[in-house]
């Protein structure tokens, strides 16, 4: 199954790029994990818009 | 002092540590920005646990300035917080099973109605070595907490001092 990468939203729901995890080995990937991965987004999105005016 | 642990549970730098607290300039904004609520909402995944917290260890109380699973909770008197015992220790403190632990006996986190039995914190330690707070998971029910979780624990420290360091720069 592909599910498409965590996108990084700004406020206006612009995805400018994605925090991803790779392997050369197939593996799962739990809710929970999920979730853990949208917060890493979400804490470099609180970091680029520092960068904002 | 009014103070149950006494001079024991102060730090001995704690006149210096509070001046360090106070220099982030968190006092009108307890209510931190994102990053706090994501690091904690991480800490709890990451680990499985219903309850995770960003603290900072005041004078007299000790502030959740973010956390999950501990709704309407904002502040806990130092005295009996388990968060103002991790920042006397400069590595993590665990306490697998709180309910066997002699020096919580009489915690009424621990015995009261929270029945706090896990509980893991990373002191928040600024660049010259003050604990300002600490990042903390825990759980009601007993678990085991590896060296690899110590680390990983640590790592989101590290995330919520360079946020306040962040702060900090002019």
């Amino acid at each position: 199954m592909i599910k498409p990468p965590h996108g990084q939203r700004q406020r206006v729901g612009h995805n400018i790029g994605a925090l991803c995890n790779v392997d050369k080995e197939p593996r799962e990937f739990s809710a929970g994990e999920q979730k853990i991965l949208e917060n890493l987004a979400s804490i470099a999105v609180e970091e680029l818009e520092k960068g904002l005016p | 002092m009014g103070n149950r642990f006494e001079r024991r549970g102060i730090p001995a730098n704690e006149r210096e540590r509070l001046k360090r607290l106070q220099g982030y300039g968190l006092e009108k904004e307890y209510e931190l920005s994102g990053t706090f609520q994501h690091v904690a909402s991480m800490a709890a995944h990451m680990f499985g646990v219903p309850m995770a917290l960003v603290s900072f260890v005041r004078d007299t109380a000790v502030i959740v300035g973010a956390s999950v699973g501990l709704e309407g909770i904002s502040e806990v008197a130092r005295d009996i917080s388990l968060c103002s015992m991790a920042i006397l220790k400069d590595g993590v403190t665990v306490f697998e099973n709180a309910k066997d632990e002699p020096c919580l006996a009489s915690n009424p986190l621990v015995h009261g109605q929270l029945g706090l039995q896990f509980y893991a914190a990373a002191p928040l330690r600024t660049a010259d070595g003050y604990s300002i707070g600490v990042v903390a998971v825990c759980d009601q029910r007993p678990r085991a907490f590896s060296e690899q979780d110590e680390r990983l624990l640590q790592g989101l420290s590290l995330i919520i001092m360079d946020e306040l360091e962040d702060r900090l720069a002019p």
